[in-house]
C-alpha cells in the first residue's frame, strides 16, 4: 500500500528519525557470539571492534573498561552482505526525460543520449536515504552504487550502509553500462547502443594513444583533443576498470558477452536472471556475475505471506474434492490455460534454479540487489536454496564472492581480525524462516533491532463475528482515491486483519495494535516507501457499513468508508 | 505391468526425440527431388551426412540412417527469404538517416515462434533485415532457422556476406524529412545522403591511408559508420535496397556507378518491371513481392507480373515475404507469379530457393538440392507450388527442426515467468505492413517530435 500524497507529505514536514544510529563509539566488545564464518562453520568467541575495524576475535577477551558490550549469548554473527549493484542511496529524482525538439536527434550531445561515462554517483547520494536504511536492516553492510540513467549512466562507488556521513568507501569502481537507448535519439535502440559503444571503446583507445604519445613529447605528435566521455573510458581501455553490464534476460546476456569477446575488456555481468543457458560461454569468457536476488513472483502457497485469500482457495478446494459436479467442471477448465499454468510454473522453477546451476557450475557469483526488495531478500534465498543453492554458496555469495570481485575481500567480506567491522546478529540461524536480525554492526556503528510485534490480537471470543469477512473500502486522499479490501478473520480469541490495496493487489499488509470495542475497530498498517510510515485506521460499522478515519501522524486525516463483500460460512 | 508398458512408451519418446536432434545420418527415401537445378529426379533418395548433402541416387542403403519416408512427396530446397523482419529485437535505428554502423545480428531472437513459424512453411534462411527508415539503414544478418538453439549466435549462417539496408522514397522521407526535419526531405535530399556518406568514406580511407604510410601523425576519429561505408565501397557488402519506383532506381544505380559499386539487390521493387532491362544491365538483383501493393502512394504502380517480367529479361529474382505471416506461404506466393507470369515449375522454385540464395550471396551452399551443399531440405506433400501443398518436414543443416508429426500446441521454448495469460490469446497487432515490417520501431520518430 502506497500513499503517495501522504508520503510527499512525510518527506517534507517530518523529520525522519536517525537517532537510532548511534554516532561510533570508538570500541564495541560482543561478549559470547556464535560466528558463522562464510563456509557456515560456527565457533563461541567474543568480538572487539575499534574505530570500525575488528580488531579481536578470540574465546575469552576481557572487555575494555571503554567499550560498549553487547551481550550476545545464543546470537549468531554473520558477516554483513555487500550488495554487487543497485542504486542504494541515491537521491530520488523525477526522471527529466528530453521534451524539447533536438536539431539534430541523429547527433545529440552525449548529456542527452545517456553517455555520462565521466559521472560518479557523489553527487546523487543522499546519506538519509531511506534505501540505505532498508540495505542495511536486511543484513547489508556495503553497496556498489551505480548512477542511474540509460547506456552509460556513470561509475560505482562503494558505499558504507551505516548512515554515517563519509560513507563512500572508494569511487570509480565499475563503469556502469546497460543495453538501454535513448528516447527520441541517437543511439535509441539495443542495435544503435551496442554500435556506439563499439564506436566509443575503440576511440577511447585511439584517443588514449594519441594522449600518451603526445605526452612522451619530442614525436612530433600534435596535442590531441579533450573528451571527457572518450577519456572516463580510459580505465576501461586500459582493463584497469570492469564494465558491469545489465543483462538479465538470456538474449542479453549472450549479447553483453560477444560485445566482451569483440573488444577484450573485463566484464562483470550484472542483475543475471536468465543466465543458465549461457554458462559456458560465461565461463569460456571468463566473466563475474552479480546474480539478481529478484525473483519472479511464486505461484506455491508457501513462498507467499499467508493470504486470507489464500485460505479461503484452499478451502474451495477441499469442497470441491467433495463436489463431483465441480471436479467436473474442474476437468473442462481451458486445456490452454492448463498447459499455461504448467508451463509458468516450470519457467519459474528455472528462475528459482539459477543460483543453484551456476553453483554446480563453479562459478563464484555475487548477488545484486537492482530490483530487489530488501524485505524479500531471505525469502528470495530460500526459495533458491530449495531449488538446490546450497546455504553455504548463499553465504558466501552474500559476502566474500561480491569481496572479490569488487576487489575487497582484504577489508570486507568476512567475520575477520583486521576487515571492517561489518555484521550483524541474529536470534537464530539466519536461514531459518523465524530469525530476526538483532543488531547490526557496521563499521562499528552498532544498531539494535526492534523485532516487530506479531499481527494477531486477543478478542474476546464469539463476540465479534460479523465483523469476519471481506470488505471493500474508498479512501478518499485530496487527489488520489485508493480502494482496497480488509479481510477480518477470527479464530477463537485471536483476531487478524489484512489490508489488500488495490494498488498493489499482491501486497496484503497485516495489520498490528488491534483494538476492537463494541462496534469499533481501530488498527495500525505500515506503509513502507523505503521508510516505514505508520497508518492507524478506525472504523466503526453499522450493518454491512462502515465508515471512518484514517490517519497519519503529522499528515492529518482522511476519510474512510466501505461495506461487506463477503462473509465466510 | 502398466508402469513397463509406460516405461517402455517413455523409452520410445525419448528415442524419437533425441533421434531427431542427434545430427545423425538421415535418408530420404524414395522422393520426388525437385532439385531447381538439376530437373525433376523421380524415386530418387537423399543420404544426409555432418549436416550436408551426401549423396543423391536411387535405391541408397540406409545403413545407420534415420529414414524419412519420402514416397508420394516432393523433396525441395529449404526456401529463403530474402527479405524479413524475423528473429530480430530491434529492426529500426530510426534516430538518424545513416546508421551504416547498426547492425541486426546484434539483435538476434532464438525465441522468436516466427522462426518456428517458418520453417512449418518449409522456410529454412531468411535475411533479417534493418528497417527501411534511414536511406542507409543498419547492416543485415542471413540466418538459419536453427528452432531450439538459445544463444543468438547459434542462428548466423556462419560465412554468409555482410549485406546492409538502403531505403529510398516515401520512408527515409517521411521519418527524417517530416519526421524531424533534417536531410532528406524529397526524393533528391535521398540520393545526396548516399552521394555525401560515400564520399565521406572515401575521406576517411584516404585519411587513414595516409596515417599508415606515415604521412600523417594522427589518423582520423574511428568511426564504426564510416568503416561500413568503407567495406561497402571496396565492395565487401551487398546493399540491399529498399525501393519502389522506376526513377529512384535509376538514380541509385547511377549513384553506385559513380562510387564503384556494383552489388546490389533492390527489394520490393514493384516498379522493377518498368527498368528490367537497366537492372539486368547493371547486373542488380531485384526481390519482389508477388502481387502485395497500394499500402502507400508510392506502391500504387504495381502488377502481378513483376517477378515474371524480371526473369524473363534476366534479372535474378526472388519473392520475399517481408512479414512474419507471409513467410509461412512464400510457396504460395510465387505460385501467384507463376499463374501470372507462366514461368515454368523451375523458375519458380528459383524464386524462393536459387535466387534469393544468389542474392545474399550463398548460392555456393544452399539454394538448390545438389551433393556437398547444405542439407536443408523441405519435404511437401502435394507439389509445393499447389494450393493443395502442405509441408510435412524441414530439415536446416542436417537437422530435422520442423516435424508435422510431432508438433505440439505450445512450441515456444522460452516462457515469462511473469506472463499473466497464455500467450495464445495475446492481442496480434492489426496485419499491416508497416507496422510490422519495414517501418517497425520509427513510429516514436514520426509523431513524438511534431508537437
Amino acid at each position: 500500500m502506497t500513499y503517495c500524497i501522504l508520503l510527499l507529505q512525510v518527506s517534507l514536514f517530518a523529520q525522519i528519525d536517525y537517532d537510532i544510529v548511534k554516532e561510533p563509539s570508538k570500541v564495541l566488545f560482543i561478549n559470547d557470539v556464535i560466528i558463522i564464518t562464510e563456509s557456515q562453520d560456527s565457533s563461541i568467541r567474543d568480538i572487539l571492534v575499534r574505530d570500525g575495524l575488528i580488531v579481536k576475535i578470540a574465546d575469552e577477551i576481557e572487555a575494555p573498561f571503554d567499550a560498549k558490550v553487547i551481550e550476545a549469548d545464543s546470537t549468531y554473527a554473520y558477516p554483513s552482505f555487500i550488495d554487487m549493484l543497485s542504486y542504494t542511496g541515491l537521491v530520488k529524482e523525477e526522471r527529466k526525460e528530453n521534451r524539447d525538439r533536438l536539431k539534430f536527434p541523429g547527433y545529440p550531445p552525449n548529456e542527452l543520449a545517456g553517455i555520462t561515462p565521466e559521472r560518479l554517483v557523489d553527487e546523487k547520494l543522499d546519506i538519509k536515504s531511506s534505501s540505505i536504511k532498508s540495505m542495511r536492516e536486511a543484513g547489508f553492510g556495503i553497496s556498489h552504487t551505480v548512477p542511474k540513467g540509460r547506456m552509460l549512466p556513470g561509475q560505482g562507488s562503494l558505499i558504507s550502509l551505516s548512515g554515517k556521513k563519509n560513507c563512500i568507501i572508494s569511487n570509480r569502481v565499475s563503469m556502469y553500462m546497460q543495453l538501454s537507448g535513448a528516447r527520441g535519439m541517437y543511439p535509441s535502440t539495443l542495435i544503435g547502443v551496442m554500435a556506439k559503444w563499439r564506436d566509443l571503446y575503440r576511440q577511447a583507445g585511439q584517443l588514449k594513444t594519441q594522449h600518451e604519445k603526445f605526452n612522451e613529447g619530442g614525436n612530433g605528435f600534435p596535442r590531441p583533443q579533450r573528451d571527457k566521455s572518450l577519456e572516463a573510458l580510459f580505465n576501461v581501455v586500459a582493463n584497469q576498470q570492469n564494465v558491469y553490464t545489465k543483462a538479465e534476460k538470456v538474449k542479453d546476456i549472450f549479447r553483453v558477452l560477444e560485445l566482451q569477446d569483440e573488444l577484450g575488456y573485463n566484464l562483470v555481468l550484472s542483475n543475471v536472471k536468465q543466465g543458465w543457458q549461457s554458462i559456458n560461454k560465461i565461463k569460456a569468457q571468463n566473466a563475474s556475475v552479480a546474480l539478481s536476488l529478484a525473483l519472479p513472483k511464486s505461484e506455491k502457497k508457501d513462498d507467499k505471506k499467508e493470504s486470507p485469500k489464500g485460505d479461503k482457495r484452499k478451502k474451495n478446494e477441499e469442497k470441491t474434492e467433495r463436489n463431483k459436479d465441480d471436479l467436473e467442471k474442474e476437468k473442462k477448465e481451458d486445456p490452454e490455460t492448463i498447459a499455461f499454468k504448467e508451463r509458468k510454473a516450470k519457467a519459474i522453477a528455472e528462475y528459482e534454479k539459477q543460483a543453484a546451476v551456476f553453483e554446480e557450475a563453479g562459478i563464484h557469483f555475487g548477488f545484486s540487489m537492482l530490483d530487489t526488495k530488501p524485505g524479500d531478500v531471505k525469502k528470495n534465498l530460500n526459495r533458491m536454496i530449495s531449488s538446490g543453492l546450497t546455504r553455504e554458496t548463499a553465504l558466501k555469495a552474500l559476502t566474500i564472492y561480491p569481496a572479490e570481485i569488487l576487489g575487497i575481500d582484504h577489508i570486507a567480506g568476512s567475520i575477520s581480525e583486521g576487515k571492517m567491522a561489518n555484521f550483524f546478529l541474529t536470534d537464530k540461524p539466519y536461514f531459518d524462516k523465524e530469525s530476526n536480525i538483532r543488531h547490526i554492526i557496521i563499521e562499528g556503528v552498532h544498531e539494535k533491532i526492534k523485532v516487530k510485534k506479531k499481527s494477531k490480537s486477543k478478542v474476546e471470543e464469539g463476540k465479534y463475528e460479523e465483523l469476519q469477512g471481506t470488505w471493500s473500502y474508498v479512501v478518499d486522499i485530496p487527489e488520489d482515491r485508493r480502494t482496497g479490501e480488509i479481510i477480518v478473520n477470527i479464530t477463537g480469541d485471536e483476531i487478524e486483519i489484512n489490508l489488500i490495496d488495490n494498488q498493489e493487489p499482491d501486497e496484503v499488509e497485516e495489520a498490528t495494535d488491534i483494538e476492537i470495542k463494541e462496534n469499533q475497530l481501530a488498527f495500525t498498517i505500515m506503509v513502507n516507501e523505503g521508510n516505514e510510515l505508520p497508518i492507524r485506521i478506525s472504523l466503526e460499522f453499522e450493518g454491512e457499513d462502515f465508515s471512518g478515519t484514517v490517519s497519519a501522524e503529522g499528515i492529518g486525516s482522511f476519510p474512510i468508508d466501505g461495506k461487506k463483500i463477503e462473509t465466510p460460512e | 505391468m502398466k508402469t513397463l508398458i509406460s516405461l517402455f512408451f517413455l523409452i520410445l519418446l525419448m528415442f524419437s526425440v533425441s533421434a531427431q536432434s542427434d545430427s545423425g545420418d538421415i535418408l530420404i527415401d524414395n522422393g520426388t527431388i525437385l532439385t531447381v537445378t538439376n530437373g525433376v529426379l523421380r524415386g530418387s533418395d537423399i543420404l544426409i551426412r555432418d549436416g550436408k548433402i551426401h549423396k543423391i541416387a536411387k535405391n541408397i542403403k540406409p545403413g545407420n540412417a534415420r529414414v524419412i519416408d519420402a514416397g508420394g512427396l516432393y523433396v525441395l530446397p529449404g526456401i529463403i527469404d530474402a527479405h524479413s523482419h524475423i528473429a530480430i529485437d530491434a529492426v529500426n535505428e530510426a534516430s538518424n538517416p545513416v546508421t551504416a554502423e547498426v547492425w541486426v545480428g546484434d539483435a538476434l531472437d532464438p525465441y522468436d515462434i516466427s522462426i518456428y513459424r517458418a520453417l512449418a512453411g518449409g522456410v529454412t534462411i531468411s535475411h533479417a533485415m534493418h528497417g527501411s527508415a534511414n536511406a542507409i539503414g543498419g547492416q543485415c544478418e542471413t540466418i538459419k532457422h536453427r528452432w531450439g538453439v538459445t544463444d543468438p549466435d547459434d542462428l548466423r549462417m556462419d560465412g554468409a556476406p555482410r549485406t546492409i539496408k538502403f531505403a529510398l522514397g516515401e520512408n527515409p522521407i517521411r521519418v527524417h524529412g517530416e519526421g524531424k526535419d533534417v536531410v532528406p526531405n524529397t526524393r533528391m535530399g535521398v540520393e545526396q545522403v548516399f552521394r555525401h556518406s560515400f564520399s565521406k568514406a572515401r575521406e576517411y580511407m584516404i585519411g587513414w591511408e595516409k596515417f599508415r604510410n606515415g604521412h600523417s601523425k594522427t589518423a582520423p576519429q574511428y568511426s564504426l559508420r564510416l568503416e561500413t561505408l568503407a567495406d561497402i565501397l571496396k565492395g565487401d557488402i551487398i546493399i540491399h535496397c529498399h525501393s519502389y519506383r522506376a526513377d529512384e532506381i535509376l538514380m541509385l544505380m547511377n549513384v553506385l556507378k559513380d562510387y564503384g559499386v556494383n552489388k546490389i539487390c533492390f527489394q520490393h521493387v514493384n516498379e522493377g518491371f518498368k527498368v528490367a532491362p537497366e537492372l539486368a544491365a547493371f547486373g542488380a538483383h531485384a526481390s519482389v513481392f508477388s502481387d502485395w501493393w497500394a499500402y502507400k502512394f508510392e506502391v500504387y504502380y504495381s502488377t502481378a507480373y513483376n517477378a515474371a517480367i524480371l526473369t524473363r529479361n534476366g534479372v535474378v529474382t526472388s519473392i520475399n515475404s517481408d512479414s512474419g505471416e507471409l513467410i509461412r506461404h512464400l510457396y504460395h506466393e510465387a505460385a501467384k507469379a507463376q499463374k501470372y507470369g507462366g514461368l515454368t515449375d523451375e523458375q519458380t522454385l528459383a524464386l524462393i530457393t536459387l535466387n534469393p540464395a544468389i542474392q545474399l550471396g550463398i548460392d555456393d551452399r544452399v539454394g538448390s538440392i545438389e551433393e556437398g551443399k547444405d542439407a536443408d531440405i523441405a519435404i511437401f506433400k502435394n507439389h509445393p507450388l499447389s494450393i493443395y501443398a502442405i509441408n510435412q518436414y524441414t530439415i536446416v543443416d542436417g537437422e530435422i527442426r520442423f516435424n508435422i508429426h510431432e508438433d505440439e500446441e505450445d512450441q515456444r521454448i522460452d516462457i515469462n515467468p511473469e506472463e499473466t495469460i497464455p500467450a495464445f490469446y495475446e492481442a496480434t497487432e492489426a496485419h499491416d505492413h508497416e507496422a510490422e515490417g519495414c517501418m517497425q520501431g520509427v513510429y516514436e520518430f514520426l509523431f513524438e517530435h511534431k508537437h
